[in-house]
Order: C-alpha cells, then sequence, then structure tokens
C-alpha cells in the first residue's frame, strides 16, 4: 500500500535516512538541526511517522527506518538526484539552484513523470553531435560551438543531418569524423566527442585538439585503422575514429 | 604523545637506513624490463609489444656495500589507470611510495611519452630520467639537448641503449647520487584557471606521510581529473567528506563551462601542449627524414591483399617448425632412451621380477622420457612465439585480427594473451590482465585453455605419426588446433551473449616498431623455457610417474590365481588388480562411449596434474604390460592396440577437457573467485565428452579410421 505523505513528512523520512547513512545514527536533535526546527516539533512529527509504520520510534530513543519508511526513503532519494541531474546536466541552473528546486519538486512527480525524465536525460547526453548545453550568450546550443568560427546555425545544422550523415557533407563546416578518412588521408584534429568511453585515453595519447593524424592504412578487413599520430602508430576502430573530428590539410 | 612517539620511529628507522626502493615506470613497450635486467642481471622477460610485464617484479643490487632495491612495473600511459595492469604500477608508485622514480622514456617517441612524465613530476618524488631507444631516435633525424631538458624539468636526464646495455652504469651512478641528494622536480604549470582550482583544492587537502594519496597538488589535480580511485582515498580520509565533495563538483562545473569540455580533457590538452613547448625547446629534428623501415615492412604485411595470407603462412610455419622441422631431433631422442632402457633391462638377469629395475624402466623411463624426447618440439615452439613477440608482429596480429575478434565479442587485445597460450595456458591468462573490461577479461580466461598448449604437444607427437602416414600428419594437426581455436571462438561467443554480456572495450593499441629478433634474445628465451620443461620432467612429472608406477604396480594378486596363466595374460592381471587398474575399470563404463579403456582412463587422471603425464602414464603402463623383454617404441604399441580413431578421440578429450592444476590455480587468483575456475574447469571437461562422443560414434557408424 502507497503511503501518501505530505511533503514535509516525506522531508523528514530523507532526513533520517540521510542520517543513518552518514552517521549510522538519527538523533532527535539532529534531525531538528537539519530540518531547522524545534525538537517538540520533531518528536510529534516521528510520533505520526511512527503510527504510519515507516519508522521505529520511542521517546528518548535513537530513531530508525522500517522496511518500508527504507524503501519510500530511497524513492525519494532517487528523483531527488534524477531531478537534481536534469537541473545541472540538461538545465545547467547554477549550482545553488539545483538542490533547491530539487528539494521543492521531489515530493512532487510521480513514477511515470520521473522514468520519462530519465530517459530525456539519457537522450540528451548521447544524441548524436549534440552535446546540448546552456550557454549564456546563446541559450542552448551543441557540443558544435566548442570551435565557436565553425558555428552553423541550428537550423542549418538540422537540416544537414537530416540530408546526410554518410559522406562528410556539410556537417560541421569542412570537419569531418575520422573514420571517413581513406589510406593515405591526413588532417588536423579540431574537436574531440566525449561520448566515446575511450575519449579520455585516446586524449591522453596524444590525440588532442591540433595534432595531425595521418591514417597510415586500413585492416585487411576493414576494420580497425592504422594511423600516425605524434610520431607513432596507434590502431583503432572507426567506431572510436567517429568521435574524433578532423580538418582535412 | 602520539606524534612525539612516531618521531622516534621515524628516527630510529633512519638510523637504520632502510634499503631504498627504485621503481621504473614508464608507457608500455619503452624499455623498462630490458633496464631492468641491464641494471639487476636478472632475465625477465622482454619482448617488443606494449604490455609484456603485468606484475611487479622486485631485484636486489648491491653496489660498494649499498642494497638497493629495484622495481620493474607495468608500462601505464598515464596515471590515470585503464586496466588492471596500469592500476597495479599507479598502486605501487602511490602506495608504497619508492624513494626514487627512474622514468623510462622511448625517446623515438618523446611527446607522448612525456605525457606520464608530467604527471610523475606532479608527485614530488624524486625522478631520474631516461631517454631510452636513442638508437632509434638518431636514426630518425632527432636530437635532444639532455642539459637543457634536465634544467627545464629540474631532473637528471641519463640516455640509453637498454638492447645494448649501453649507459647503464651511467644510470646507476645518477640514481644512487639522486638518493643521496635528492631534487625535487618541476611540476608544470597550468592555465590561470586550473591552477585557481588547484589551489582551491589543495587549500583543503593535506600532505601527510601516511595519507593513502601522494602530494597533495598531484592529488588535487586528480580529483579534478574525476580519478575515481583517488577520490575514493581522498573520501576515506578526509574529515569532511562532504564538503569537499562540492567544491570539487564545483571546480570541475566552473572549469567545464570555461573550457566547453571535461576538465579531463582539458587538462589533457594543456598538457600536450606544455609538452610541445619543451620539445620545441630541448629537440630539434631532422627534416630529410625517410620512410622508416618499419612502415615499409608494414605497407606489404598489413596491406589488403598480403595481410591475411601472411598471417596464415606465419602461423602454418609455427607448426610446421613445431612438428615436422623437430622430428628427427625428437626420433633420436626416442631412440636414446629405448637404447637407455635396454642397456638397464641389461643389468639384470632375462626375466628377473625386481622391483627396482620395474621402476626404473617401466616407472621413471618410461614415464619421464615419454616427455623428455619431446623437448625439440617445445624448444622450437617457443623459438616461434619468440620471434613473433619480439619482431614487432604480435601486436599486428591483433591488429589483423580485431575485426574477427569484435565479431566474436572479444576485444582484439585477447588476441595476445590467446597466442601466448599457445606456449602455455598460464602466462596466456596472466597477460589477460592488458584488457579493459572485466568481461572480455573473464571470458579471454576461461576460453583460454581451448587454445592448445605446449604441454599437450608431446600428446599429438605420440599420437599423429602412431596412426597418420605422413601426408595425413600435417592436417591431422591442424585439425587439432583448429578445432581448439574453433570451440574457444563458440563458447567465448555464448559467454559474452549470456553471462558475460556487456559493451565493447575500446581497441586503441600502439603498434611498436619492427625490432630485428636478437638471436641472444631469443636463446635466452628459448633456454628459459626449455630448461623450465626439463626442470618439470624432473620434478612434477618424476614424481607422478613413479606415483603413478606405484599405483599400477601395487597391490599385487595373490600368487594362487596366476596359476596355468601365460605370460602375458600374468601382467595383465597383475595390472588389472592393481590400484591405477582399479580406478580405470571403475571409470570404463563412463569412458567406454568415447571408446577408451581403463589404460587410457588412468592416463587422463594423471594429465590433471599436467598434461604432459597423459604421456608418461601410457609409456608406463605399456612398458609394464610389454610381454617380452624387447622394448619397442611406445608408438608401435599404440599402433597396436588403438585404430586411428581413437587415437584421433584422445588427441581431442585432451585438447578440450578439463585444464591442468597449475590454469585451475591461476584462474582462481586472476578471476578472484573459485567460481570461474570450477565454471572452466567442469565446462570444459563437459564439452570435452559431448564432443569427443559425437566424433566417436559418427566416425564408428561411418567406419571413418576404425
Ligand atoms: N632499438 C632499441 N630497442 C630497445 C631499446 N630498449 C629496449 N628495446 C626493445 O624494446 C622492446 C620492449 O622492451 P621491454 O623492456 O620489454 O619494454 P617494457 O617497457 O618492459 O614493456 P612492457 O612490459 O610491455 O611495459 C624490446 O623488443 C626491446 O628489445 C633500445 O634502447 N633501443
Ligand atoms: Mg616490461
Amino acid at each position: 500500500m502507497d503511503h501518501v505523505l505530505s511533503p514535509i513528512m516525506e522531508d523528514y523520512i530523507e532526513t533520517i535516512f540521510e542520517l543513518l547513512r552518514r552517521e549510522q545514527v538519527a538523533r532527535v536533535s539532529d534531525i531538528a538541526t537539519r530540518m531547522k526546527v524545534t525538537m517538540a516539533t520533531v518528536t510529534s512529527a516521528l510520533r505520526k511517522l511512527s503510527a504510519k509504520k515507516l519508522i521505529n520510534y520511542s521517546p528518548y530513543s535513537t530513531v530508525s527506518l522500517t522496511p518500508a519508511g527504507k524503501n519510500l526513503a530511497e524513492k525519494i532519494v532517487r528523483r531527488h538526484e534524477v531531478l537534481a541531474d536534469f537541473f545541472q546536466n540538461v538545465l545547467s541552473l547554477p549550482p545553488s539552484k539545483v538542490a533547491e528546486n530539487a528539494c521543492r519538486m521531489e515530493h512532487q512527480i510521480d513514477d511515470l513523470l520521473l522514468e520519462r525524465l530519465v530517459e530525456y536525460i539519457e537522450f540528451v547526453k548521447l544524441c548524436p553531435n549534440m552535446n546540448i548545453k546552456w550557454n549564456e550568450k546563446n541559450g542552448f546550443r551543441c557540443g558544435q560551438d566548442e570551435n565557436p568560427k565553425k558555428f552553423i546555425s541550428c537550423e542549418d545544422c538540422s537540416k544537414s543531418l537530416a540530408r546526410n550523415t554518410t559522406h562528410g557533407g556539410q556537417q560541421m563546416n569542412d570537419s569531418i569524423g575520422l573514420h571517413e578518412l581513406k589510406a593515405g588521408g591526413r588532417g588536423r584534429i579540431i574537436a574531440v566527442s566525449l561520448k566515446n568511453p575511450g575519449a579520455k585515453r585516446m586524449m591522453e595519447m596524444g590525440i588532442v585538439r591540433g595534432s595531425l593524424v595521418e591514417v597510415e592504412r586500413i585492416a585487411p578487413l576493414g576494420d580497425p585503422i592504422d594511423i600516425k599520430v605524434k610520431g607513432y602508430h596507434l590502431s583503432l576502430r572507426k567506431e572510436e575514429a567517429k568521435n574524433i573530428f578532423i580538418e582535412i590539410m | 604523545m602520539e606524534t612525539l612517539s612516531k618521531d622516534k620511529i621515524s628516527l630510529k628507522n633512519k638510523s637504520y637506513q632502510a634499503t631504498k626502493v627504485v621503481a621504473l615506470t614508464g608507457n608500455p613497450n619503452s624499455g623498462k624490463t630490458t633496464i631492468f635486467n641491464n641494471l639487476t642481471g636478472s632475465r625477465q622477460h622482454v619482448a617488443n609489444y606494449p604490455g609484456v610485464t603485468v606484475e611487479i617484479k622486485e631485484s636486489r643490487v648491491r653496489n660498494g656495500g649499498r642494497d638497493l632495491k629495484i622495481v620493474d612495473l607495468p608500462g601505464c600511459y598515464s596515471l590515470t589507470p585503464y586496466s588492471k595492469e596500469e592500476l597495479i604500477a599507479r598502486n605501487f608508485i602511490i602506495d608504497r611510495k619508492p624513494d626514487l622514480v627512474v622514468d623510462i622514456i622511448d625517446l623515438s617517441n618523446l611527446e607522448r611519452n612525456l605525457y606520464l612524465t608530467v604527471q610523475l613530476l606532479e608527485l614530488g618524488i624524486p625522478i631520474v630520467l631516461v631517454l631510452n631507444q636513442s638508437d632509434l631516435a638518431k636514426r630518425a633525424g632527432l636530437r635532444c639537448d639532455l642539459a637543457k631538458l634536465s634544467r627545464l624539468l629540474n631532473v637528471p636526464v641519463v640516455e640509453t641503449v637498454g638492447n645494448r646495455n649501453i649507459g647503464t652504469s651511467q644510470l646507476l651512478d645518477t640514481i644512487w647520487s639522486e638518493l643521496s641528494n635528492p631534487r625535487t622536480p618541476r611540476p608544470v604549470i597550468y592555465e590561470n584557471d586550473f591552477e585557481e582550482g588547484i589551489r582551491q583544492l589543495c587549500g583543503d587537502l593535506k600532505n601527510s606521510r601516511d595519507s593513502d594519496y601522494p602530494d597533495k597538488r598531484w592529488t588535487a589535480i586528480k580529483l579534478i581529473e574525476n580519478d575515481v580511485d583517488i577520490k575514493k582515498r581522498v573520501w576515506r580520509m578526509h574529515p569532511d567528506a562532504d564538503a569537499l565533495s562540492v567544491l570539487v563538483d564545483s571546480v570541475r562545473r566552473r572549469l567545464t563551462s570555461i573550457y566547453d569540455t571535461d576538465p579531463e580533457l582539458a587538462i589533457a590538452d594543456q598538457r600536450y601542449g606544455v609538452i610541445a613547448g619543451i620539445c620545441r625547446e630541448c629537440t630539434s629534428a631532422d627534416p630529410r627524414r625517410r620512410r622508416s623501415a618499419s612502415d615499409a615492412i608494414d605497407s606489404v604485411a598489413l596491406s589488403k591483399t598480403f595481410g591475411l595470407p601472411l598471417f596464415l603462412l606465419t602461423m602454418y610455419v609455427v607448426f610446421h617448425l613445431t612438428f615436422t622441422t623437430a622430428q628427427p631431433a625428437m626420433d633420436f631422442m626416442e631412440y636414446c632412451f629405448v637404447f637407455l632402457s635396454s642397456v638397464l633391462e641389461g643389468l639384470w638377469p632375462e626375466g628377473s621380477q625386481s622391483l627396482l629395475k620395474s621402476l626404473l624402466v617401466d616407472g621413471i623411463i618410461a614415464g619421464v622420457g615419454s616427455v623428455v624426447i619431446f623437448l625439440p618440439n617445445i624448444l622450437l615452439l617457443f623459438l616461434a612465439i619468440a620471434v613473433l613477440e619480439d619482431s614487432g608482429y604480435m601486436a599486428r596480429i591483433a591488429f589483423l585480427m580485431d575485426r574477427i575478434m569484435n565479431k566474436i565479442g572479444l576485444h582484439g587485445k585477447s588476441f595476445i594473451p590467446m597466442l601466448t597460450g599457445f606456449g602455455c595456458s598460464i602466462p596466456g591468462i596472466m597477460a589477460t590482465r592488458t584488457l579493459e573490461h572485466e568481461h572480455d577479461r573473464l571470458t579471454t580466461m576461461l576460453v583460454l585453455p581451448l587454445i592448445s598448449c605446449g604441454a599437450r604437444l608431446p600428446i599429438y607427437a605420440l599420437i599423429i605419426p602412431a596412426f597418420f602416414s605422413a601426408p595425413w600428419q600435417a592436417p591431422v594437426l591442424w585439425i587439432i588446433y583448429i578445432t581448439g581455436i574453433a570451440l574457444s571462438i563458440v563458447c567465448a561467443r555464448l559467454l559474452r551473449s549470456t553471462i558475460l554480456k556487456g559493451n565493447q572495450a575500446p581497441f586503441v593499441l600502439e603498434l611498436p616498431p619492427y625490432r630485428m629478433p636478437t638471436v641472444k634474445g631469443i636463446f635466452i628465451h628459448m633456454w628459459q623455457k626449455g630448461w623450465m620443461y626439463l626442470r618439470k620432467a624432473g620434478t612434477i612429472i618424476l614424481g607422478i610417474s613413479i606415483v603413478l608406477w606405484a599405483m599400477s604396480t601395487f597391490p599385487k594378486p595373490p600368487e594362487e590365481s596366476l596359476h596355468g596363466l601365460t605370460q602375458e595374460q600374468v601382467t595383465e592381471a597383475e595390472m588389472a588388480y592393481s590400484v591405477a587398474g582399479r580406478i580405470g575399470k571403475a571409470m570404463e563404463p563412463l569412458i567406454k562411449p568415447l571408446s577408451f579403456d581403463w589404460k587410457i582412463g588412468t592416463a587422463l587422471v594423471g594429465a590433471l596434474a599436467a598434461k604432459e603425464v597423459f604421456v608418461a602414464q601410457l609409456g608406463i603402463v605399456y612398458s609394464m604390460g610389454e610381454a617380452d623383454e624387447e622394448s619397442e617404441s611406445l608408438r608401435d604399441t599404440l599402433r597396436r592396440n588403438y585404430n586411428p580413431l581413437t587415437g584421433f578421440c584422445i588427441m581431442l578429450f585432451c585438447l578440450i577437457s578439463a585444464p591442468c592444476i597449475a590454469t585451475f590455480a591461476v584462474t582462481k587468483k586472476e578471476s578472484g573467485s573459485w567460481k570461474w575456475a570450477f565454471f572452466q574447469f567442469i565446462g570444459l571437461t563437459v564439452i570435452a565428452y559431448i564432443v569427443t562422443f559425437a566424433v566417436y560414434q559418427t566416425g564408428r557408424a561411418f567406419g571413418i579410421g576404425v
């Protein structure tokens, strides 16, 4: 049976949960300090929660959560985290506002909205070449204006994406993915997308903005490619090379 | 009070002058192990592909009455680790806090190697910079101003050529002078925004000798780089982890918005910027650079037309060498042992029932001898592997095969442990440490015993010539090896799509330049492996042979039950009465459908200890069973007793079934759980049973090889 609790009561549950997690014990006095209320207020709230079998509480002892209470607490925390993620990483809210808004909204949203939100966050993080971020000057923009000179308007970009993504084309003016280079082709790296889990390792190995790369050859079976960067040979899969944008020289 | 007593202890330690620890670190394949061997006189494995060393190796050096501990570490590209062996190297440096770090740089590849150096400079530990492979750099027309580099970074710089042992004594001198008079390296300075962030975090960290993390500047930078492991260490130690965590987040967020990319990537950019500056200051390149020989080889060896055929040809040559070429030498060794046993037998009167004679002739010579005669094959196999490893072709194989491996659900790099597995499964399983993803690693480890190891070679070398005529010998060997490879592919595919699902790790592999393998290097390698094989024969296999001989001899049947039997029937009856006979007989119903009799059964049990024991045990059983005193070679005996189909089934079963005990133990250690070791052990045995059963029954039904 779902407990329908008021936001305040949910905050109590959350506070107790946090205290238990950090300090292994939740005292009435600590709860009062954290929630900025008097001990008497806390006591009366705890009684209500105890009546709903969400916590174990008897006067002058410490407080613990029942399994149902713990369950509820985890749900609330998750809602909080998803919202915070959304505010911070999708909407780029300033950090001070993130926690504040998340605390306020976490009590209001239901499971369906929550899951949609999760899906949306994932989508925005993954959307091809977008890497959407808030930018104080231009509003929401994708990763392409890492290099402002190469910026093309969002309308043009989406049109050209729709038209073709296969052959270089106008994706980002004259930048192409490294995987599109033929054997013998050379270029200068202008950006490395973060989508690839290996991005950091590649950068540590010298695939950084400004480096020259040359595709030495493509493996006989068509996949990994052998590139020369910083004077040595490195082999990469095309899948990884897709995330390295170069301008042809 | 407490601090006081601590001070006392550290003072005390000082007066004892604990042995200084010097760690060798550097990018993979930069020549660390080569230098380690030069410094310490050891013979650790050196080869020309990244990721050869996967364990920490230590050795002591005495020099003028002073003691020094030198440690060889696995290679790493950065101090933020990606795979297990890199983590081992990184953790050694920050946990064991060596007194000095020797950073071995591949001078022909200076820029990328300095990336690690830049991070080492931040540690605050004294560093000696070694510019190794300076011969290659010279050939490529690169000059480096050592004095300037040394001044810029405030570290001593030494130039070496590892494989020719040039510069070793100078390096040792530098190590000593640096230990007695350490300098603090000069860390690089980042752009203002970064420095601001670093300052902020440093204010919240403490430098202390017994903390879990090293210097605070280094730690602050790693926190900005979002190094998960370092974060955990700091959280554990820090009095107010929450506040620090919030601070780190805010610093990272600020940097993200300034640089418009993750701080860890922005910092990589900056480091390479700094490095480019250093290189501009200290090096000059000869503009008339020739195309290197290595590139010329690759333009054939990796080309569309020749790449794959050359690979197959190489593999063919490897097996041809280990099998056909070794044949005459092996025949000769076999002849020697037959001769030896007939000489020994001559010491006793004809028909003697002496137990000692039986132990010597039937136990030790038949057991150990039948294993030792395959030494030539083993030597040639390791010769071939050493050439592949030292030439640099190994990494190319990973490059050529990645597409296929990818289809199987494995990583191209998995091919390197697998190739190593042709020699022995144990180093193969250890080599899986270079695989970044746990599931890739486990899968490779689990299917690796299916790659036919050197210890199984004697089994094939015994059986194939016994049952197959010359033109068929090579193809049959190929079928066995390929069956192993095919099964490992099928199993890997199955594992990856069921219990070991997961994303593919990115394939990022350095292809080192080709090098001419040195005769000395190859011989050392061959000698080591050959010696190991002989030592195994002289210890484990000798011991087991004696045990197996005893088991096949005792208990003796009661005298009266043997009355009226011919000599041949007596030996048969005696053997059946012995412990081994009884075990074999008990197994017989189980292995009958595979066409195996009880003698093969006992040999299979013995093979669990080491695969070669299979051959030893057959030698023992048949040597005892010989009714007449004429020694005949084991092959002829086998030919008389079994048909080719059974021979083939034996090889198949030995190929697939449970790996030897040592492999089992290594799988347990590397996977970290008994679960996987048992899974591998039982799984493989079941597969072996099913496959052999199917092959035998089909063969019999169609009358092939019976
Ligand atoms: N030309 C040349 N080759 C060298 C030099 N030093 C080492 N080598 C070769 O470089 C290859 C790699 O040497 P290792 O000592 O195995 O390298 P490592 O740094 O221990 O490599 P990992 O264990 O994989 O990290 C071997 O083939 C060596 O023979 C050198 O100064 N010049
Ligand atoms: Mg090494």
